[in-house]
């Protein structure tokens, strides 16, 4: 089949593929993905769910029903207490990639120079990619008490003892989880404050707005979509994350998600795993419903 | 004037705030791939005795305990973002060019993976692979896992490309050309860049994953998971060798990109 | 052509007090100069524009004046109190800017309140303030509507409602016109002088469109390359030019460079060899280069001779016809001279390649020294 056409015109085969309209085109290319997602997510998912509900006998699943896995979950004090945990931890964790993200989103979007801008922009988001095991490990040689920081403190003679809570503690998690995530909150709050006209700025502050009113007024404003998007994205993957807590977490206070591993890990009770995974599941699907209800995404799409 | 000096201290306040928090950012690391020549067995400070055996031996003795998996780790990220940005690819095409029936829900069907936990994902897939089709854990499984996960964003970035290159396209026939040479002239030099971050992002995102490696990998010995393992036996000062190792692959990558970027003439 | 209504006159005679004194105002961005010493002081209750091609320093100037941008040198006072130093925000000042800079992420009661919140104002104050201005803007009703969904002749008079809620004492409107379509453009105009007429407040007026300035203004002043040239009414400045820049930026001319005639003073000996009789100008020497500039309007076209202090034969080159009149270009001796004529009733047009005569008095005819 000849491939050089006049323009306009179309191959033989290419012919026969715009015959078929166009909706049926659009289902065939969708369906791939969906159909993966079927199979490898759906089910999985439903799998747990339907795990979560039955009864276990000699590590079988049987056919009858139960709610006792949920009520065990739900009333256990491991997982509530692990559930809170990782709650406050996820919102603490949102609340600090939001403050010290969003000045460096604003210097990216608006001050920087454009050559200078790429490469932070890549320095940002290098951490992204870094494998989460090899720079927790970092930390960790960074802040134990054998480690860098404390030998160089003390080498200088700033403390005596070596500090004890730079790893293995809440604040060590928190600055772990904050430290992966910072970029996802600082790409989509660069991008929204790179719609910001520096013309605004000027008019607020014409209009009678000191510099903090001015940024209060607008750039918080014309922010706010992204902080949203990526508060969003840092509190689920906060709350979903295993291996900081893990690493820099210490024995301690075991994380939600670290206590259905540690099921999954220890026992074969998987009933109770599922009906734990079961109720974050649903705390998720609450936060996205909330979320998208209470705000306003348009600009974002 | 009072706020002409607040101005001023914002303005330097705000460049000393970007710059710590990136110094922040980076020390675990530059502190890492330093030490990684450290000549004492124990990585502590001061940094002396530099040295290069603790690579050697990656090379050597230890082998099996941190290079092989971390070929695993390559490999499963490797299959899973080439099959990822296939099928999300496909994902994106459907989501930017065509109707047809859920056409609306469907961008959000596409990203939902990304949005539960991947632990719970595994878990479902452990229990479907193993309960349910009595199958072996293996780095196969695994990809079969993350696949899932990074779907949502090749489907994302190829959709995002592909939206305003549609213009283009119609634009390029309007001015005379076929259809194989709008392909070549306005659809490729798009869609490559796009089709080029979703690999590497899906990349990195399996190769960073560790949640859904210890549930799925089973005999099969990824990185997170040997890490973790020499890890509990204590530090070791080769643990900074193959993460700086990691961290070379990664800034590499990274280096690849730009230049395709650069080649795309973006 | 137009010009200013009697108001502008009566502004000038009466002894007026100054709202702004500038002195020697000077910015420099490293190498270059975009306003170089400019002292110019507006009256109260004075709408004066300041016009002069892109780039001439007139957006720099307006922006030194809102306090946007700092002065390398040079000062600016403000109803007696001087505020080189003093921010944008403690400045009497509300500009309008070019694109507007409504917030996008405010509904129009928002954007209008936003200056009277800044400074303290009640909600209930502000609620009331804002329906005051929309009905002044005419535009009742539309308080909670989102910005975008106003058309681009709405958004400019909400930018202006913005700005005037505030009572400024000096209101500064950079271009704000450039973005209408022609019509809507007239239109503004006129709202712009109503609304000054209406609040009686001191209005500063940056544009390239020399149409506006002279159809508004009290008085203009023109601005090119960083120095301002001259200052004046507009009927001043349109048939007084102080430079050729002048003479050729306000208006169109036919401006001619020559040597005064020694022996009679009144005639000057034009490079291309016309001599013509000029009687109009300031401060004339009794020899030496000059330029003359004849404004097009003044020139009568004809097929006889024309009856006139300075009178020539000539080819007509082109013919524009314009509506409410025609433009000729009549070249008399490889020199094209532009005239502009009503359309005649009775007699037929000209037509291209006919002979004509041309014609205006000495008194048409303005020398200008440099």
């Amino acid at each position: 089949m000849s491939v050089e056409t006049e323009p306009g015109e179309t191959t033989g085969v290419a012919q026969r593929l715009r015959a078929v309209p166009e909706r049926t085109r659009g289902a065939l290319v969708a369906l791939p993905p969906v159909a993966y997602l079927a199979v490898f997510f759906a089910i999985p998912l439903l799998t747990i769910l339907s795990f979560s509900v039955r009864v276990q006998q000699n590590l079988q699943m049987t056919n009858a029903l139960t709610l006792d896995h949920y009520a065990t979950v739900l009333t256990s004090e491991t997982f509530r207490g692990a559930l809170f945990y990782s709650v406050r931890i996820a919102v603490i964790t949102t609340a600090i990639t939001l403050v010290v993200g969003l000045p460096v989103s604003y210097y990216l979007a608006l001050k920087a120079d454009d050559r200078f801008r790429n490469v932070l922009l890549f320095l940002v988001i290098a951490p992204l990619w870094i494998n989460f095991f090899v720079r927790s490990y970092a930390m960790i040689q960074l802040g134990s008490p054998q480690g860098f920081i404390n030998g160089f403190l003390t080498s200088v003679g700033l403390i005596g003892e070596p500090l004890r809570w730079l790893v293995y503690s809440q604040p060590a998690v928190i600055f772990g989880l904050a430290s992966l995530y910072l970029p996802l909150m600082v790409l989509p709050l660069y991008a929204m404050l790179r719609q910001l006209d520096e013309a605004w700025l000027e008019a607020a502050q014409d209009l009678g707005a000191g510099p903090l009113r001015t940024h209060r007024e607008v750039t918080l404003s014309a922010a706010l979509p992204g902080m949203i998007l990526g508060g969003l994205f840092v509190f689920l993957l906060s709350l979903g994350n295993q291996a900081v807590p893990r690493i820099l977490g210490g024995a301690m206070n075991p994380t939600y998600s670290e206590t259905i591993l540690l099921q999954l890990e220890g026992s074969v009770a998987w009933p109770t795993a599922a009906a734990a995974s079961g109720v974050m599941m649903a705390f998720v699907v609450l936060v996205l419903v909330g979320v998208f209800n209470v705000f306003d995404m348009e600009e974002l799409f | 004037m009072a706020s002409n000096v607040t101005r001023r201290l914002l303005g330097y306040g705000l460049k000393a705030w970007v710059l710590a928090v990136y110094v922040i950012l980076f020390t675990p690391i530059v502190v890492m791939v330093l030490f990684s020549f450290d000549g004492s067995p124990i990585p502590i400070y001061p940094l002396d005795n530099l040295t290069t055996q603790w690579y050697s031996q990656l090379f050597g003795a230890y082998y099996g305990d941190y290079i092989a998996p971390l070929l695993n780790s390559l490999q499963v990220a490797l299959v899973t973002s080439v099959i990822a940005t296939i099928l999300g690819g496909m994902g994106g095409f459907a989501i930017s060019r065509y109707e047809f029936t859920g056409s609306s829900l469907y961008p959000f069907v596409l990203a939902t993976p990304a949005m539960i936990p991947p632990l719970i994902t595994g878990f479902g897939m452990l229990a479907f692979f193993q309960q349910t089709l009595g199958l072996q854990m293996s780095k196969f499984t695994v990809v079969f896992g993350h696949v899932a996960m990074t779907m949502p964003f090749a489907a994302f970035i190829v959709a995002g490309k592909l939206g305003p290159e549609e213009e283009l396209e119609r634009a390029a026939r309007d001015l005379g050309a076929n259809y194989v040479q709008v392909i070549r002239e306005v659809t490729v030099p798009v869609l490559g860049p796009a089709l080029v971050a979703s690999l590497l992002l899906t990349f990195t995102i399996s190769f960073g994953e560790s949640a859904m490696v210890f549930i799925l990998s089973g005999s099969d010995t990824l990185l997170p998971v040997a890490l973790d393992q020499r890890f509990r036996a204590g530090i070791s000062p080769r643990y900074n060798a193959i993460s700086t190792i990691v961290v070379v692959i990664t800034f590499g990558l990274f280096t690849v990109a730009e230049a395709v970027r650069q080649y795309f003439g973006e | 052509m137009t010009t200013s209504s009697t108001r502008s006159e009566s502004v000038t005679e009466a002894a007026s007090a100054v709202a702004v004194a500038v002195d020697g105002l000077r910015k420099e961005f490293g190498e270059l100069t975009a306003v170089d010493g400019v002292s110019l002081t507006i009256r109260d209750g004075e709408f004066f524009t300041l016009v002069g091609p892109s780039g001439c320093g007139k957006t720099t100037f307006l922006r030194m004046l809102a306090g946007l941008e700092d002065a390398t040198a040079g000062s600016i006072s403000i109803d007696g109190t001087d505020m080189t130093t003093v921010p944008a925000e403690k400045r009497p000042t509300s500009m309008v800017f070019q694109d507007l800079a409504l917030f996008p992420f405010k509904n129009v009661f928002e954007n209008l309140t936003f200056g009277l919140k800044m400074q303290g104002e009640s909600r209930d104050v502000r609620r009331e303030r804002a329906e005051e201005m929309l009905d002044v803007l005419d535009l009742q009703g539309y308080a909670d509507n989102e910005i975008e969904e106003l058309s681009g002749g709405e958004q400019q008079r909400i930018a202006l409602g913005r700005s005037l809620l505030t009572e400024p004492d000096l209101l500064l409107l950079d271009e704000p016109l450039s973005s209408l379509d022609v019509k809507l453009r007239k239109e503004m105009q006129l709202e712009l002088r109503r609304i000054h007429e209406d609040l009686e407040s001191t209005f500063f007026y940056v544009t390239h469109d020399q149409e506006v300035a002279l159809t508004a203004s009290d008085r203009i002043g023109v601005m090119n390359d960083g120095q301002l040239v001259q200052v004046g009414t507009p009927r001043e400045v349109y048939e007084k030019p102080a430079t050729p820049f002048v003479a050729e930026f306000i208006g169109d001319t036919n401006l001619f460079e020559g040597e005064i005639d020694g022996a009679d003073r009144t005639t000057v000996e034009t490079d291309s060899g016309l001599e013509l009789a000029a009687a109009n100008g300031a401060d004339r020497p009794d020899s030496g280069r000059v330029f003359v500039s004849v404004r097009p309007e003044r020139i009568t076209v004809s097929e006889s001779p024309v009856d006139a202090d300075n009178s020539f034969e000539g080819t007509v080159a082109d013919r524009i016809y314009r509506g409410d009149d025609i433009t000729y270009e009549v070249t008399v001796r490889d020199v094209e001279l532009q005239a502009e004529q009503p359309v005649p009733d009775s007699a037929e047009p000209l037509e291209p390649g006919e002979t004509a005569y041309v014609g205006f008095d000495r008194a048409s005819a303005y020398v200008i020294t440099e």
